[in-house]
């Protein structure tokens, strides 16, 4: 019952474009033939296609007409172009465009049309915006641009446009005071059809106030639509008046003129009109167009629901647009941030991955350290226990038998001998005793008749500060040395002399026996690889008949 | 001789090989046990019925098998026997041959004799057995160097000093007019002679002369 903009403001808004851009159009038509024939396909408003080729028309134009950067020029061509969308229905697009005509208009220098330009935007976008259901913008608009007008019958559409607002918000006092102006001032309204839906408002915001008054002022606008045969006008009067009596309780009056308004409808063939009309009599009490008005109310609804979906699509067209827009700015912003925190990330991954890598590879080979200890001292003690104590049993088995074989016991006791040797070689050593004392026992036990060890300097190492990995690794290298000693070089001396700087340890040891050819004899292979792990270093020295010297740095 | 002997070994042949050993000394009727717990609880047995041992001969690794020991080598077993019956003798038989252990054994847990299993085994363990009866102790010579002080190998600077003035070819009263100079002691010549006596042997020189040679060999001067 208060859809006002089916009726008034459409018809209205387009005369009111037509009117103000009549002066306009001269001004702008006659420097292109092309220019003025696409104007006027938007203008015209003949079909969709036509407006569509006048927008796209002037969207080129924006693009590679010489004057493109000149403010006035682009505020004339968007506003162009926003009237283009919008009689296509486009409102969203047209908004856009209006509010780029605004930016444009803003830079202009002053001109003559600086104002027709600003009312019709405002408008425009009062409009719009009244269309999209938004009727807080559409009034802003319509107030900015009120003030503009000089024009009577401009100021009289866009205060008309203004009272249907409010009276759809039934705020009726504010409609009769917009209005009354015109009403008082009514003779200089010289068209009929102005005349009469001024009345036509006012009387029915009127008739809530004062009910006889506004009901004379309707009366009015019925003969005044009734002389000239405006039917929308008088289509609208009667609506009013139906829905006047209703309100009154008037329902055979009410009903009376929901009738006339259903025949108008009918008349105009609008399926719109004739779902209002409809509407009336039901709410008149008159019932047997109900069917009707669902069916029309049906068929209303979806297409209603079309447009919306329209709208939704438009919207989201719009949001995109709008997207792109803060995008293409930002977007720079956006690359540079993103590569910059990949760029850290990148650095922070290789970072990372190198610190595992180095990490793991300490954990590793100190596990790989003790994997081998452990093992050496399974090993060590897998022989002792059962290779060492086997072949004694054999010795112990034989002494006990009446028939020796000398040289059978020879062997069996070199063997046994050389697996207490690798026994040795490879036991554990106990890094809680005193290392000192390890030490010497060790060297003691390579002591004999025939070989005599002279150490210098083993009590001036501090081996508490020394890491027992180390001096284990100390303890199996002067092992080997020995060993090699005793194997090859027939020495009668060996001298092994420490020096400690920090936690570097430096080891002499010498020999004075044959010397040999240095090769890379399984022994000393094990003693290089041994230092290596520490990061130690160590050198040989050996000339034939000047001994054997090694001099270690870990 | 010892009457009553008991022998501690996990494997028999061995037990076996001691036992004929005995019977050459006259000691005859030793008990053969394979286990250290077993070993105790003979010596306990034995003790209650006032037949108490004279010896005990026992091998220090036994190989661990289902039976749980309370005793699981001969270190535990020679350790309790002699804290708690130290008339009791002690003779450990065992291939071990480390320092540190034998030290250990000796030292500490005062076992009376540590025989090295090995091709003279049964000669040291004849000649430990009689030593021991004698009211001595015995080790092998084998490891008898555990028992030696690690400083018999260390030489120090004294030493050094010593060996550089010889080889200049002074005399010893010279070297000792020196190291008095210097003020370093000791410089009587008995002390310097007696020192260099102990470097000749430590060095396996026969005399001055080729003792300067190898230490100048080693680059010790």
């Amino acid at each position: 019952m208060k859809k006002y903009d089916l009726s008034f403001p459409i018809f209205f808004l387009t005369l009111f474009y037509l009117l103000i851009f009549a002066s306009h159009a001269h001004s702008q038509t006659k420097e292109v033939d092309s220019t003025t024939f696409y104007y006027n396909s938007i203008m015209g408003a003949t079909s969709k296609e036509s407006i569509q080729k006048g927008v796209v028309f002037f969207e080129n134009e924006l693009k590679s007409n010489t004057k493109k950067e000149d403010p006035h020029y682009r505020a004339q061509i968007f506003d162009l172009i926003s009237l283009g969308y919008f009689n296509m229905g486009e409102f969203f697009k047209s908004e856009i465009s209006a509010i780029e005509s605004y930016k444009a208009l803003d830079l202009a220098s002053q001109t003559t049309d600086r104002e027709d330009i600003n009312i019709r935007l405002g408008n425009r976008l009062g409009r719009l915006y009244r269309r999209l259901g938004d009727d807080d913008n559409a009034l802003k608009y319509y107030k900015n641009t009120l003030p503009f007008l000089s024009k009577n019958r401009d100021s009289l559409i866009l205060s008309n446009n203004i009272a249907s607002i409010h009276m759809d918000r039934e705020d009726y006092q504010k409609a009769v005071d917009l209005l009354a102006p015109f009403v008082i001032d009514s003779t200089s309204i010289l068209e009929k059809k102005y005349l009469a839906t001024i009345f036509d408002n006012y009387g029915y915001s009127l008739s809530h106030l004062r009910p006889l008054e506004g009901l004379s002022f309707m009366k009015r606008a019925e003969d005044i639509n009734k002389t000239t045969g405006y039917m929308r006008g008088l289509f609208s009067v009667k609506r009013h008046l139906s829905q006047y009596y209703r309100n009154n309780e008037n329902f055979l009056k009410a009903s009376k003129y929901a009738q006339e308004a259903n025949e108008i409808a009918n008349s105009l063939g609008s399926t719109t009109y004739q779902k209002e009309a409809l509407g009336l009599l039901i709410e008149a009490g008159i019932t047997t167009g109900a069917l009707a008005y669902k069916q029309l109310s049906d068929s209303l609804q979806s297409v209603q629901e079309q447009v919306a979906n329209k709208y939704v699509a438009q919207k989201y067209d719009y949001s995109v647009f709008q997207n792109e827009a803060q995008e293409s700015e930002l977007v720079v912003q956006k690359e540079k941030t993103k590569n910059r925190f990949y760029q850290f990330l990148v650095i922070f991954l290789i970072l990372l991955a190198v610190a595992v890598f180095v990490i793991s590879r300490l954990l590793n080979k100190k596990k790989r350290m003790e994997e081998m200890f452990k093992t050496e001292a399974r090993f060590s003690k897998k022989i002792h226990d059962e290779v060492s104590n086997d072949i004694y049993k054999v010795m112990a088995h034989m002494q006990s038998s009446k028939e020796l074989d000398p040289d059978l016991m020879d062997n069996l006791e070199s063997i046994y001998n050389r697996t207490r040797d690798i026994s040795r070689e490879t036991s554990p050593i106990d890094a809680n005793k005193n290392f000192q004392t390890t030490l010497s026992d060790l060297l003691l036990g390579y002591q004999s008749d025939s070989l005599n060890i002279v150490t210098r300097n083993s009590d001036g190492v501090r081996w508490t500060q020394i890491s027992n990995e180390k001096k284990n690794a100390i303890y199996r290298v002067l092992q080997e040395l020995i060993t090699n000693t005793v194997k090859h070089g027939r020495a009668s001396l060996v001298l092994i002399e420490f020096n400690q700087d920090h936690k570097k340890i430096a080891i002499r040891y010498k020999d004075n026996g044959i010397g040999s050819e240095l090769s890379n004899k399984n022994g000393l292979q094990n003693v290089e690889n041994r230092i290596k792990a520490f990061k130690g270093t160590i050198t040989f020295e050996s000339e034939k008949n000047k001994g054997f010297q090694a001099n270690i740095q870990m | 001789m010892f009457k009553k002997v008991l022998i501690a070994d996990d494997l028999v042949s061995i037990n076996e090989g001691v036992s004929h050993t005995l019977s050459g000394l006259n000691i005859y009727g030793a008990k053969q046990v394979t286990y250290c717990d077993e070993a105790y609880l003979q010596i306990k047995k034995a003790d209650r019925d006032n037949l108490p041992y004279d010896l005990l001969i026992t091998d220090l690794s036994f190989t661990a098998d289902h039976r749980k020991q309370r005793f699981s080598s001969g270190d535990a077993l020679a350790e309790v026997v002699k804290k708690e019956h130290p008339e009791i003798k002690v003779i450990v038989y065992s291939v071990e041959d480390r320092f540190q252990r034998v030290r250990q054994l000796y030292n500490d847990v005062h076992i009376d004799a540590f025989v090295c299993k090995g091709r003279d085994g049964i000669t040291e363990l004849k000649d430990a057995i009689k030593t021991v009866f004698e009211g001595n102790r015995y080790i092998s010579p084998k490891v008898a160097l555990a028992l030696s002080n690690n400083a018999n190998l260390e030489i120090n600077e004294y030493d050094i000093t010593l060996m550089r003035l010889l080889s200049y070819g002074y005399s010893q009263e010279e070297i000792s007019n020196d190291l008095k100079e210097k003020n370093v002691s000791p410089s009587s010549v008995s002390a310097i002679e007696k020192k260099l006596n102990k470097l000749k042997i430590q060095f396996r020189a026969n005399n001055a002369i080729h003792l300067v040679a190898l230490v100048k060999d080693m680059g010790l001067i």
